[in-house]
């Protein structure tokens, strides 16, 4: 009994954090200055969001197939996210779209150089 | 239970409008494709999210299966930007500058 | 061949997890198409030591734990930046990369996108580049120092030994 309620704390704790960093994410998404700024604020939503909110869900899960099925959701989203973001970053910099920057870059790249 | 349930639904419904917000807004084609990956994401949320809220976790397998079409089209889009068709045939170089 | 054995296995083992359905016939049919997906990725030649890295599995907890943590951490610091956006200072940095396979490259970059605060913009695989899009010094810094360069190459190490 002690050990379940201190298993739901953690769930609801992990769900509202969760929340919190979809929301944050979310708002950086349309805050932040640029298109390569905003893709840290899509990275928030990918990795402490929906990570934080599946591991709640997972705590919370009735059965074993239902977790098998979170774990999976959450493998996935960690192996295709980062992909999908470098893919948009990557495609951002071929198109020639220029990274708005603070101080001199101490690597000035060449556009197209690997190409 | 059921209440954090609907309160991380609402939470999840309000980030899809932000990031809708800014699928609308652009201003380049890059920032909407990186909402809309970003609304396949929460939308795999919601989903999973939503399956727990009406106690039916069969809902997961949908969700599964849309983190995974989220991810091809994200890449799909990308490469019809790049490439300019969805095949193998690739332009070239100067087939590309010709365009 | 034994490539298509562990990996009839493997997606058998994922089939049993999914399925929920336990009668025989089910389950010979479960086991069939696994084969079946084992032998078309045989032919596609997708069954190298590089897409069933084996070796692999068993170093991968530390790294994974190490790598939750700094997600965690770097979460902090891009909200900290997003509640004020006149803190951002991004930086374009070039990171060198230890790796000397294809794979460990393309872990390195996934895992560096995957800390939030930086982005791998490009990949240079001639010159084992990897050029950074930092949203402000800090983060920069935090993957310039090396530290993720040596826990990617201590999985790369473990892939190699593995073949």
């Amino acid at each position: 009994m002690m050990v379940e309620n201190i298993v739901t704390v953690i769930a609801i704790f992990s769900l509202g954090v969760g929340s919190l960093g979809v929301l944050f994410g979310a708002l950086g998404l349309l805050r932040l200055g640029d298109v390569y700024q905003r893709m840290h604020g899509a990275g928030i939503i990918d990795t402490g969001g929906a990570g934080l909110i599946l591991f709640g869900l997972l705590l919370a899960s009735p059965d074993w197939t239902v977790s098998v099925r979170l774990v999976l959701i959450g493998l996935l989203l960690a192996l295709t996210s980062p992909t999908a973001t470098h893919a948009i970053a990557r495609a951002a910099h071929f198109a020639g779209v220029k990274p708005l920057l603070k101080t001199s870059p101490d690597a000035p790249i060449e556009k197209g150089a690997d190409e | 239970m059921s209440l954090w349930f609907s309160i991380t639904l609402v939470a999840i419904g309000i980030s899809l409008l932000l990031a809708l917000a800014r699928a609308a807004l652009g201003p380049t084609a890059f920032d909407r494709v990186l909402a809309v990956n970003s609304i396949g994401t929460l939308a795999v949320l919601a989903i999973c999210v939503y399956g727990f809220f009406d106690g039916r976790p069969e809902f997961l397998d949908i969700a599964l299966l849309y983190a995974l079409i989220n991810f091809i089209g994200t890449i799909s889009v990308l490469k019809y930007f790049r490439a300019g068709t969805l095949g193998d045939h690739v332009p070239t170089e100067k087939q590309r500058g010709a365009q | 061949m034994r490539s298509v054995y562990v990996s009839t296995i493997l997606m058998f083992g994922l089939w049993l997890a999914l399925s929920g359905h336990y009668t025989p016939l089910l389950l010979a049919l479960g086991a069939l198409s696994a084969l079946g997906v084992s032998l078309l990725a045989k032919r596609m030649n997708v069954l190298d030591e590089e897409g069933l890295p084996i070796g692999i599995l068993f170093r991968l907890p530390r790294v994974t734990l190490w790598i939750i943590w700094e997600i965690l951490k770097s979460n902090l610091g891009v909200i900290r930046v997003i509640i004020a956006p006149s803190k951002a200072a991004p930086q374009l940095v070039t990171v060198l990369a230890g790796q000397h396979t294809a794979a460990g490259l393309v872990t390195h970059a996934n895992f560096i996108t995957l800390t939030p605060g930086t982005v791998s913009v490009q990949v240079d695989e001639d010159r084992n580049e990897i050029i950074v899009h930092g949203l402000t010094q800090e983060f920069c810094n935090a993957t310039k120092d090396g530290s993720m360069d040596a826990k990617v190459s201590l999985l790369e190490k473990r892939t190699v030994s593995g073949t």
